[in-house]
């Protein structure tokens, strides 16, 4: 029992290195990398380009009030919206076949027969697709601060650090979730369409729904969530059929609330895909 | 480790976590939405309380004998303007401002910040003049706070018994069964304490007026009936005890005068 314990994290470290080589050597990740690229790139260009913007949006509240800290936080709120997308299409990339390929690939046969338990295949994995969807991330997270102080020669640092803080733990629980759907699922495809279903359709669509019926939107979805990651700059919520504007960060309630949210969708989903990963069987 | 405890370890463990999250998230989601009412901001020894929806502006009114307020929603504002109140809220440079709004304030209104009570900032307004359905105020000082989109302006003391309101859970969130939202005005006046009326309340919408009061003796209540039934486009609907309902076309609202001399009269 004791060597079968102490010999966990061995073999957990030797199966994650062996997955973040494999990931950060796939195709998927010099994609992701390329789009990431191309993503700071043309925000980098649009923030040089239409600064004057954010002065004219924040004209319409007091002259008085438009303080550099304010600007940048406005500029941080829109990296940041573009930032809630990309541990999406990341852990859809990386997530989404981690469990499925090896059934469709045919792997699972050399990989169940080794003496490494599921549960620690199944958390290295995790470990691993976390690691590269979080340094893929943080080209854009980095190029933020970076741009945001060429311009302003400032960063409200508590915003971004919290903001960052919310990104990890957005990653892990959009990532874990990714991991239950694909423990579903034998074929990759169904797995990256099931996410991306999920995700853009299903949960917008239930977000219109109660919008229209409630006007507000529904703070237990994954996707509103992750909209503390930009809240916490500036507290606008666009996405309701009222959009509520206030130029002040969003409450600490609303932030543990998110978080809260977050920590469900990453604990339910963890144990939902390594209970269904013990259950599969190589075909 | 036998599969089958090994699974319900795992299921254990994600309930154990779960379980408080899902609760803790609960709570929390409760305590925004209440915030996200707008009586949250007003106490609840609050004696009047009115809702009144005027050109897509809509406001809440509370008041008692020493403080009253106005609780306004700023993104229910439709002149984006008035939020530039909000953003005075966030920012340094609080020394002069000027606003305008579909409430037509006026453009040389100043506004400073006053005090800081309880972690809220509190701004005073100098020289406010404003029209808003035909009342007309000028050069008057009053005071406001902003907290969750929602700002609170009114006397001093209304803006204090409205910031304890939100701290201390005593506001008048119970009341809302007593106004009604989709009226243009929704009034509500109870606990006066007069030797009169224990409760009014009434609705606007259009020119139709319906109205309920509860009168503490026959006394008055047959006065205020007798005065009510001489009144032109009144009807009563019924009489229950002391409570009265009534129903008015506020078209024929020269009868008010005729209901007031009967009254005096009587």
């Amino acid at each position: 029992m004791i060597s079968w314990v102490s010999s966990m994290p061995n073999k957990f470290s030797v199966a994650f290195s062996y997955y973040f080589k494999n990931y950060y050597r796939s195709k998927s990740f010099y994609l992701m990398l390329a789009l990431i690229i191309i993503i700071s790139g043309i925000m980098s260009y649009f923030s040089f380009r239409y600064q004057s913007k954010i002065n004219t949006f924040l004209d319409r509240f007091d002259s008085t009030t438009i303080t550099t800290s304010l600007k940048s936080r406005a500029l941080d709120y829109i990296w940041s919206f573009v930032l809630v997308d990309i541990p999406v299409y990341a852990a859809v990339f990386f997530g989404s076949p981690s469990i499925s390929s090896e059934i469709e690939d045919r792997t699972a046969f050399h990989i169940f027969s080794l003496p490494v338990g599921r549960m620690t295949i199944l958390s290295a994995k995790y470990a691993a697709a976390y690691a590269a969807t979080v340094l893929i991330s943080l080209i854009y997270i980095i190029l933020e601060a970076i741009i945001t102080i060429r311009i302003y020669g400032t960063i409200d640092m508590s915003s971004y650090l919290l903001s960052l803080m919310l990104t990890l733990i957005f990653i892990a629980s959009v990532l874990a979730f990714t991991f239950f759907i694909s423990s579903i699922f034998n074929r990759n495809i169904y797995a990256y369409i099931t996410v991306l279903i999920i995700y853009f359709l299903v949960f917008n669509a239930v977000d219109v729904i109660t919008s229209l019926l409630y006007s507000t939107t529904s703070p237990f979805l994954l996707n509103n969530a992750a909209n503390i990651i930009m809240e916490v700059f500036v507290n606008i919520n666009l996405f309701t059929f009222s959009p509520t504007i206030s130029l002040s960060p969003a409450s600490a309630s609303k932030i543990f609330l998110a978080v809260a949210v977050m920590i469900i969708y990453l604990v339910a989903s963890l144990a939902a895909a390594t209970v269904l990963f013990e259950n599969k069987e190589a075909k | 480790m036998n599969v089958f405890l090994k699974r319900l370890l795992i299921i254990a463990i994600a309930l154990a976590v779960i379980a408080p999250a899902i609760y803790y998230a609960i709570t929390l989601n409760n305590a925004n939405q209440r915030q996200s009412d707008p009586l949250y901001y007003a106490p609840s020894d609050t004696n009047v309380l009115g809702y009144v929806n005027y050109n897509g502006t809509h406001f809440y009114v509370y008041a008692n004998n020493r403080s009253y307020g106005l609780i306004f929603d700023t993104s229910s504002l439709s002149n984006v303007n008035f939020s530039r109140i909000s953003s005075l809220m966030h920012g340094n440079g609080m020394n002069g401002s000027t606003f305008n709004s579909s409430s037509n304030f006026t453009s040389k209104t100043n506004i400073s910040l006053y005090a800081d009570y309880k972690d809220y900032s509190i701004y005073v307004i100098r020289n406010l003049s404003f029209a808003f359905i035909g009342l007309s105020i000028t050069n008057q000082t009053l005071y406001l706070y902003e907290s969750n989109g929602f700002i609170v302006l009114g006397n001093l003391n209304g803006i204090y018994e409205s910031i304890n309101a939100t701290l201390s859970s005593r506001n008048a969130i119970g009341y809302s069964g007593y106004l009604n939202s989709s009226a243009n005005v929704s009034m509500a006046v109870f606990n006066v304490g007069n030797k009169i009326v224990k409760s009014v309340y009434f609705n606007l919408t259009g020119n139709n007026l319906t109205g309920s009061i509860r009168f503490l003796n026959y006394t008055y209540e047959s006065y205020f009936l007798s005065a009510i039934s001489n009144m032109k486009g009144a009807k009563i609907i019924s009489v229950h005890d002391f409570n009265v309902k009534f129903k008015l076309d506020i078209r024929s609202l020269i009868s008010a005068y005729d209901l007031m001399g009967v009254l005096n009269a009587q």
